[in-house]
């Protein structure tokens, strides 16, 4: 059923919203990083964020993951409050996300497969269990023949994509991407988006991907992932698939632009057209 | 001594977490650093000190005898009694019980330092460093409490 996953009224009132942001504010001393930042992200939708570096798109995504509090404002996720949430009530509400760091984070002293299997440990899923899912989480990347390495003998993608196969193991409806593709060569920078993309066709996940490659946002609103071919394709003009991808640029602690692909070739705003020519 | 290696080691492996990500990465997994990273090293120091006194006392002693009976031809068994003889409650608490309180408080302090370790590597050398010398001062005050503490304690007993 390839129609069933083309909604084309897009992101109108129904859907719900996964993450808010209301006018949220936050400081480190003297650097004030984000000065009333607001944004919806609707079920279902990748929303890509823009920035030049330092302008606080990984502190957007710790915020959202209750790691920092802001100064001021409301952040809402799948329902739940989480600028006011205590540290003990979080740990419920992030099982349900998952996150890749901008440096992956693996835990150095673990191998690849115990670093995958963290949360299901965690979770105290029989140990059987376990190994299948992860050799299947590895397979999604393509890194099964690595499970008894450890994060310092893999390259920067290979870590990057191990990174992916960790947040995604238990399979979560919302994932954080940060700068997922962030320092590799551009043939491995589209594996990886091929497999975000992968990632939202295959198992309609939301998610906040921030990346400073305008090529990868390029790519996502312009690919779909076809499952019979197990492999990312270009939508074919005329054909009016929704590849629910927006996107949004920060600029001095601000959101200077919220919206969908063709919006955004169609602004105005000088300093826009100047970062994405 | 021990203070300087526990708790530098435990400020740099942890503030190196610290500064990669890895602890924010543990949070977001949804567990509790602080229960999965510095709750069995508090535990492990503090069993760790204490026999580790019992093992340097016993071999403080054997050397004692070696000595004794090698070099100055004593009589085994007296050394023994003369050692036993010697050894006053007192010491035996006091040398038991401030094990189990320096390894608290070097491997608290050490955790401490390194989960607030700020600023890349050289905010890992930076903590490091001032584990050691919170650890070795914290030391030397409590130190010098206890020791009078249980002073007290034993000559209201007397
Ligand atoms: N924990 C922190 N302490 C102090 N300053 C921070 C901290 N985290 C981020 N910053 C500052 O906030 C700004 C935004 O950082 P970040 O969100 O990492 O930017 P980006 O990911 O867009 O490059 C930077 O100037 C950075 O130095
Ligand atoms: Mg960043």
């Amino acid at each position: 059923m390839p129609e069933a996953s083309t909604h084309g009224a897009g992101s109108n009132g129904a859907s719900r919203v996964v993450i808010s942001f209301e006018d949220v504010w936050l400081s480190f001393e003297d650097n004030h990083v984000l000065r009333g930042i607001s944004f919806e992200l609707p079920l279902g939708e990748t929303k890509v964020f823009f920035g030049i570096a330092g302008s606080g798109k990984s502190t957007i995504l710790k915020l959202a993951l209750g790691l920092m509090k802001p100064d001021k404002g409301r952040i809402t996720v799948l329902g739940e409050e989480v600028s006011s949430m205590r540290e003990e009530d979080l740990f419920e509400l992030r099982r349900k996300v998952g996150m890749v760091f901008q440096e992956s984070a693996l835990f150095d002293s673990l191998t690849v497969e115990d670093n995958v299997a963290y949360r299901l440990r965690e979770e105290h899923v029989p140990e059987d269990e376990i190994h299948k899912r992860v050799v299947e989480a590895l397979e999604f990347v393509e890194l099964a023949h690595t499970l008894k390495k450890f994060p310092s003998e893999l390259s920067g993608g290979m870590r990057r994509r191990v990174a992916i196969a960790r947040a995604i193991i238990t399979k979560p409806d919302t994932i954080l991407y940060d700068s997922p593709t962030g320092g590799l060569d551009p043939i491995t920078s589209t594996r990886i988006i091929e497999l975000v993309v992968k990632q939202r066709d295959v198992s309609k996940t939301s998610a906040l991907l921030v990346t400073h490659r305008l090529q990868d946002a390029f790519t996502m609103a312009t690919s779909y992932f076809d499952v019979k071919a197990n492999e990312m394709r270009p939508v074919k003009p005329g054909d009016h698939r929704d590849t629910n991808t927006s996107f949004l640029i920060l600029r001095d602690g601000k959101v200077i632009f919220d919206g969908s692909g063709p919006e955004l070739s169609r602004t105005q705003d000088e300093y826009i057209q100047e970062y994405i020519s | 001594m021990v203070a300087g290696r526990n708790a530098s080691g435990m400020a740099s492996e942890l503030g190196s977490m610290k500064v990669t990500e890895q602890i924010d990465a543990m949070r977001a997994l949804g567990t509790d650093p602080t229960k999965k990273l510095v709750t069995p090293r508090v535990v492990s120091t503090v069993v760790m000190m204490f026999f580790l006194t019992i093992i340097s006392d016993l071999v403080g002693l054997t050397g004692g005898w070696i000595c004794a009976t090698l070099l100055l031809g004593l009589d085994s068994s007296q050394y023994w009694s003369q050692a036993y003889q010697n050894l006053v409650n007192e010491d035996v608490t006091m040398g038991l019980v401030k094990p189990l309180i320096f390894g608290f408080i070097i491997a608290t302090v050490g955790c401490y330092y390194g989960l607030s370790t700020k600023g890349g590597t050289q905010g890992v050398g930076r903590a490091t460093t001032q584990a050691v010398v919170a650890a070795s001062v914290l030391i030397l005050v409590v130190d010098f409490f206890v020791t009078r503490l249980i002073m007290a304690w034993f000559g209201s007993l007397v």
